[in-house]
């Protein structure tokens, strides 16, 4: 039987053949509808920030002069002379800030909703290795600058190598005389950082379609997934949306995020402090690293590598150490009194780091 | 087909040829003298110190002019005169309120010029004292009034563009069974 078929307009066609070769079918499989909910769109929108700051680093990259005797100056030409240099680093900078911010909190969600429990403890294993790598990110990004700050940064990183012996010689000047240690935190973060972060994001995004969006607490995983499957034979069943409308929402919230980024970039742009003067101690860790200043004081350099690595192993054994049978509502209560509570501690010790008055700690 | 794939094949054996006729006839042009080139000495030197610049492969009899670039501008270093060989050999003084750095020096005369890369280091004579350089820093972000209101604008852009994806209607899932 003939049928009638809709007008083939330029727009259609286009749309049909872009479809067609990319494959973009496939991404309307059907999800749990609160993946829409902005809680599980949090990863999502840390990946979008990742993208602005690829773009806006590779930028910044073609004026960037990683060495000691130039580093500085050439960021100062880059805030000064390079067309928009200004407001492409700022946005890179607030945009930083930004991805750490969105990125604790889907651990947050991660953590309170219980999506770390089975199947998914390789996922979250594989998250808090990305937690790293963003923290990598963070700190080699301060070291760049090279004003008195990221001076007295590379100098913990170094302290922090030395300590280490022989396992942390990369981290020291010793590692190579032909290249400084400043131009290979800046490899660090163009190019061994990227790869590292681009293989566990691959890893990350396979698990999380394999095992697919977590279930709520409260919610059996067996129960979604006949659900999901449901709708994609083409039962009508409720609660459900395609990925593709979560892809939209992470690329809305995204653009709003950078719009953020842009504003506070004209109104209040990345500082570059002075060029470093060596022998001297006087600032004080950016704000994702300010909790660990009072440790810093009380114990020495030592503390800034032990209780990191005391923190990262048990954030990696935190499946493990999770002894609730179910995923229950009460179960995301009491995770969430927890986690409020260590929150409250970290805030309390950054603030305490923020006023206290600087102190020496290389120079011992 | 056959004949088109073998038009096809002449075409481009013949833009590669005259691609290479064109890059074989700019560089003759060019060597008509030899390249310019220059060779400084010492390579690195501290700021106030005085260097020398060799050149060759310059027009004869001619004046060049000595530049150092830098990220902060240009410093006119002076001016040297070719001999009948189009070469030279002047002394110059760095400034001494020249940052430590890495710049290029450029000699330029009427229709050639020579770029050699250069720096200035920090020595006992020409280091920059950290209070100084501090001083140097003390910059303004003075963005003209039209760029702020460009960015806003795309600030603007991407925060409706932002908007307008939220506001999209979801379609309803498709059903195709139960026919």
């Amino acid at each position: 039987m003939a049928t009638l078929e809709a007008p083939r307009n330029g727009l259609r066609v286009t749309t049909e053949w872009v479809y067609g070769r990319l494959g973009l079918r496939s991404l309307t499989y059907h999800v749990p509808s609160y993946a829409n909910a902005i809680p599980y769109l949090l990863g999502g929108i840390t990946l979008f920030g990742i993208l602005i700051l690829i773009a806006t680093g590779i930028y910044l990259a073609q004026f960037y002069h990683p060495n000691p005797t130039d580093a500085h100056a050439s960021v100062f030409y880059i805030v000064t002379e390079a067309q928009l240099g200004d407001f492409v680093r700022s946005v890179h900078f607030w945009t930083a800030n930004i991805v750490m911010i969105t990125l604790l909190l889907h651990l947050l969600r991660v953590v309170i909703g219980g999506a770390y429990r089975a199947p998914r403890e390789v996922t979250w294993a594989i998250g808090v290795g990305l937690l790293v790598v963003m923290l990598g990110f963070f700190f080699t990004g301060t070291v760049l600058k090279w004003d008195q700050e990221a001076f007295e940064a590379l100098g913990h990183n170094e302290a922090i190598g030395t300590i280490l012996g022989s396992l942390g010689v990369w981290f020291t000047s010793e590692f190579s005389r032909s290249t400084t240690l400043l131009t290979r935190v800046y490899a660090a973060h163009t190019s061994i950082l990227p790869a590292i972060l681009t293989l566990l994001m691959l890893g990350h995004l396979y698990l999380i379609r394999f095992h697919g969006i977590a279930p709520r607490p409260g919610d059996e995983e067996a129960e979604l997934s006949h659900r999901l499957q449901a709708a994609e034979q083409g039962e009508t069943v409720g609660q459900v949306s395609h990925f593709s409308v979560h892809i939209r929402k992470i690329v809305a919230y995204g653009l709003l995020l950078t719009a953020i980024a842009a504003v506070l970039s004209i109104f209040r742009a990345a500082s570059l402090g002075p060029a470093p003067t060596p022998g001297i101690e006087v600032t004080k860790p950016a704000w994702l690293f300010i909790w660990l200043y009072p440790f810093e004081n009380w114990w020495g350099l030592k503390s800034l590598l032990w209780i990191p690595t005391v923190l990262m192993g048990a954030l990696l054994v935190v499946p493990l150490l999770d002894r609730f049978r179910v995923n229950s509502p009460r179960r995301q209560w009491v995770v969430f009194g927890m986690a409020v509570a260590a929150l409250a501690v970290l805030v309390a010790l950054g603030i305490y780091g923020a006023i206290i008055t600087p102190a020496e700690h290389l120079v011992e | 087909m056959m004949d088109m794939k073998r038009n096809l094949a002449s075409a481009l054996l013949s833009v590669i040829v005259a691609l290479a006729a064109l890059i074989a006839v700019g560089s003759s042009v060019t060597s008509a003298h030899g390249n310019p080139e220059i060779v400084i000495t010492p390579n690195p030197a501290t700021a106030g110190a005085a260097i020398e610049i060799e050149g060759k492969g310059f027009d004869e009899d001619e004046e060049v002019s000595l530049t150092l670039e830098g990220v902060s501008g240009d410093i006119a270093l002076g001016m040297a005169v070719t001999d009948a060989e189009g070469g030279f050999h002047v002394e110059v003084t760095l400034p001494d309120a020249a940052t430590p750095a890495s710049y290029r020096i450029r000699v330029e005369g009427g229709d050639a010029s020579a770029l050699a890369d250069f720096r200035i280091s920090q020595g006992t004579g020409g280091s920059q004292p950290a209070a100084e350089h501090e001083a140097s820093i003390g910059f303004h972000r003075e963005a003209s009034v039209g760029l702020v209101i460009g960015l806003a604008a795309v600030a603007a852009i991407l925060a409706l563009a932002g908007l307008a994806l939220l506001l999209v209607r979801e379609q309803r899932p498709t059903t195709s069974g139960g026919a």
